[in-house]
């Protein structure tokens, strides 16, 4: 029983800070707060929607193509040209961008909410050290954690994430410094293309739906999570945003039954009292760029 | 997660005020502009979602009302008097409700028809009981609706409500001998509450025993690992589960309920109704209940050449079959709407309303309806059907009346 909750809030927490690092990328590169985030998480999840009789791994690779397209498509029309513009011109550019897409969405492919039949192998159970637990769970964790950890990696270890972070410390210095923006900024986008379309693979299959407007709330959870855990710093975007979904595994198991249509008031009660004494996010650096 | 329910006001409002509002492509406004409201047309506004979350339970109750006007009006209309139509996109959004509803009765509509959700139609049918417009929801089913006192005595609801839907659902499970019974609550909208709520006390009223039961947000984005684990926890299980939810959230905590293991039979509301719960819960899940409205197009076994002749007429002028029960009900709607405007001295608020509230039996695709009296604006009798999902198909499992609704002192009128 405690094994099995241990996975579903561990689970849970993964996919929440994967969703929550998309928001913080951006933000740390290029000070742009991305609410069109829900759209690349949609875009992914409408490749597991059209893809469904294929096999499962190449609906996944499908839906990281989806979401990156639709990543570089938006980053080019959009983005691109506001490079230079203040954060909340980027911001209210990334809504704009947000509800076209949506709307494109629902008149074209999306009307009406689609259902994605589970797929045969997640919904099978195994006993591991004596709990039961679903495939789901385990992919979820897996494939989530994996992720978390070639961010990780390609961040701190690579040429690319050098250049990425030395452009979220400040990146005119970075540009002088020979760091090419029109190969950074490029690349964020599809890193955060490629954890949208995981984290919209993995909704889908929690999900079994598929509708226009189902990457708000992800894209919320992300924000959430950026906020909480500090938006300047990756590493504290996915504590955040692992937090954020391990609270919420623990407060579905431990509020009575009257309570829990309140779940997210106790939620956003504790992360209001975090914010008091950490107004910066847990593991902020010195400064955030917000205007 | 964050459970809301329908979420979009709060970004939709940030996004006008950055006057992007063009963008809004899906906006679809239509509607003739010439005075109306004389006595040779009834003319009905439409106040009806045509994006967003209740789009799936607006759109094609909604074109099945037109298709039933256009057939009312090819066969000479209303003892000669034809049925005119203007709609209004409310994008599932209580706030626009409010305003259309306005602009309608502006344009001179002589009856309202408002979503289908008591939550969306409020708006709605506040704006016209302040004209004394009658206002009709299209298949809102909570009972609220039908409450003269709630939002006013102008208000109707096409639906037969979610105190029926659970009441049958809890006389259908019990008729079928299972004595104990798992809730699982639904927390997003009146419907749903109210669904749960009467199913737990007709089901407690017939002698049946609820041994447990739980909540969930609900919403677009469910989650429900928590409480199917307490669930599967039990010492005992439950004869099954009612799952007082609605689509797609309520097939979306089906499935992860029969992933997680819990096998027992699983029964709940019409707002689960449709192809996508088919798609949602898959082909391995079986032992799944609903009480619908009508069983065609997805679903076999109701044999029934009227239902059929619905189902081909409104793919001839749509395109595609029905993907959901709910469309007939705007079929009938209108059915008791033109009925009762025949026999109304005129098209006057209160001559409509007088006629809406007399004795309104209409005869249906799946038989005969009765409508509204003064204490109840909602249908008063109709036969529930109930749909088994097994093995990736939905086939008839029988039709449920009830004779009488428990008294669960919310004021509900059409109690007995």
């Amino acid at each position: 029983m405690i094994l099995e909750f241990l996975i579903n809030a561990v689970g849970l927490g993964a996919l929440y800070a994967l969703l929550t690092i998309g928001v913080a990328l951006l933000f740390g590169v290029l000070g742009l707060m991305n609410f069109a985030y829900g759209e690349l998480i949609l875009a992914g999840a409408f490749a597991m929607y059209l893809f469904r009789d294929q096999p499962w791994p190449f609906a996944l690779l499908m839906a990281i193509v989806f979401a990156v397209v639709v990543a570089l498509i938006s980053e080019r029309l959009a983005f691109h040209p506001l490079r230079n513009a203040d954060p909340v011109t980027l911001m209210i550019a990334s809504f704009a961008v947000s509800l076209a897409l949506q709307s494109l969405a629902r008149m074209t492919v999306l009307p009406r909410t689609r259902g994605v039949p589970p797929e045969r192998f997640l919904s099978h159970r195994v006993t591991i050290l004596g709990a039961d637990v679903s495939v789901l769970d385990l992919v979820t964790l897996v494939l989530c954690g994996v992720m978390l950890l070639v961010v990780a990696w390609l961040m701190g270890r690579t040429s690319l994430g050098i250049q990425l972070r030395a452009a979220a410390e400040d990146f005119r210095m970075a540009a002088s410094l020979g760091v090419k923006a029109n190969l950074v900024i490029p690349a964020a986008f599809v890193i955060v293309g490629v954890l949208s379309a995981i984290g919209g693979a993995v909704l889908v299959a929690r999900q079994g739906s598929v509708g226009a407007d189902m990457g708000l709330q992800p894209m919320l959870i992300g924000v959430v999570g950026a906020v909480l855990g500090g938006m300047s710093s990756l590493k504290g975007a996915a504590l955040g945003g692992f937090l954020l979904g391990a609270a919420t595994a623990l407060l579905e198991s431990l509020l009575p039954t009257d309570l829990i249509a309140f779940r997210d008031a106790f939620l956003f009660s504790a992360l209001i009292a975090v914010l008091v004494v950490r107004p910066q996010g847990l593991l902020s650096g010195a400064k955030v760029r917000v205007s | 997660m964050l459970g809301f329910a329908r979420p979009f006001s709060g970004r939709q409002a940030l996004v006008a005020a950055a006057a992007v509002a063009p963008l809004v492509l899906a906006t679809a406004c239509s509607g003739g502009s010439d005075a109306a409201g004389d006595d040779d047309q009834l003319v009905v506004g439409f106040a009806l979602s045509q994006s967003g979350n209740m789009a799936p339970f607006d759109v094609e109750p909604g074109n099945a009302a037109l298709l039933r006007i256009k057939e009312i009006n090819d066969d000479g209309g209303i003892d000669g008097t034809s049925i005119k139509v203007i709609s209004k996109d409310v994008r599932s959004n209580p706030d626009t409700v409010g305003t259309a509803a306005t602009e309608l009765i502006a344009e001179g509509i002589d009856l309202l028809v408002t979503p289908c959700d008591f939550d969306l139609s409020a708006p709605g049918a506040s704006v016209a009981q302040a004209s004394e417009i009658p206002s009709v929801s299209i298949c809102a089913g909570d009972p609220k609706m039908a409450d003269t006192t709630t939002l006013g005595d102008y208000v109707f609801s096409a639906n037969a409500g979610s105190d029926v839907e659970g009441s049958s659902g809890a006389a259908w499970a019990y008729e079928k001998g299972w004595r104990t019974a798992y809730v699982l609550q639904d927390e997003s909208i009146e419907y749903t509450k109210s669904a749960g709520r009467y199913f737990t006390a007709k089901f407690e009223d017939l002698g049946g025993e609820i041994v447990g039961d739980d909540a969930f947000p609900g919403g677009d984005n469910v989650n429900i690992s928590s409480q199917a684990s307490r669930l599967k926890g039990l010492a005992t299980q439950p004869d099954f589960v009612y799952v007082a939810s609605w689509n797609p959230g309520g097939a979306t905590a089906i499935r992860q309920l029969r992933e997680a293991g819990v096998t027992v039979p699983i029964v709940g509301p019409a707002a689960l109704d449709g192809q996508v719960l088919l798609d949602v819960v898959g082909e391995k899940a079986s032992d799944i209940y609903y009480t619908g409205f009508a069983c065609y197009v997805y679903c076999t076994g109701a044999d029934s050449a009227e239902l059929d002749a619905f189902v081909e007429d409104y793919q001839a002028e749509y395109d595609a079959a029905p993907a959901s029960s709910y469309a007939l009900l705007g079929y009938n709607m209108v059915s008791a709407l033109a009925d009762a405007a025949g026999k109304a001295k005129s098209f006057s608020g209160g001559d409509l309303k007088a006629a809406l509230e007399g004795d309104g039996s209409v005869t249906t695709p799946i038989g005969d309806v009765a409508y509204f009296s003064k204490t109840c604006h909602k249908i008063i009798d109709m036969p529930m059907t109930v749909v088994q999902v097994a093995d990736g198909a939905m086939t008839f499992a029988g039709q449920q009346r009830v004779d009488s609704i428990p008294d669960v002192g919310d004021g509900n009128s059409c109690a007995s």
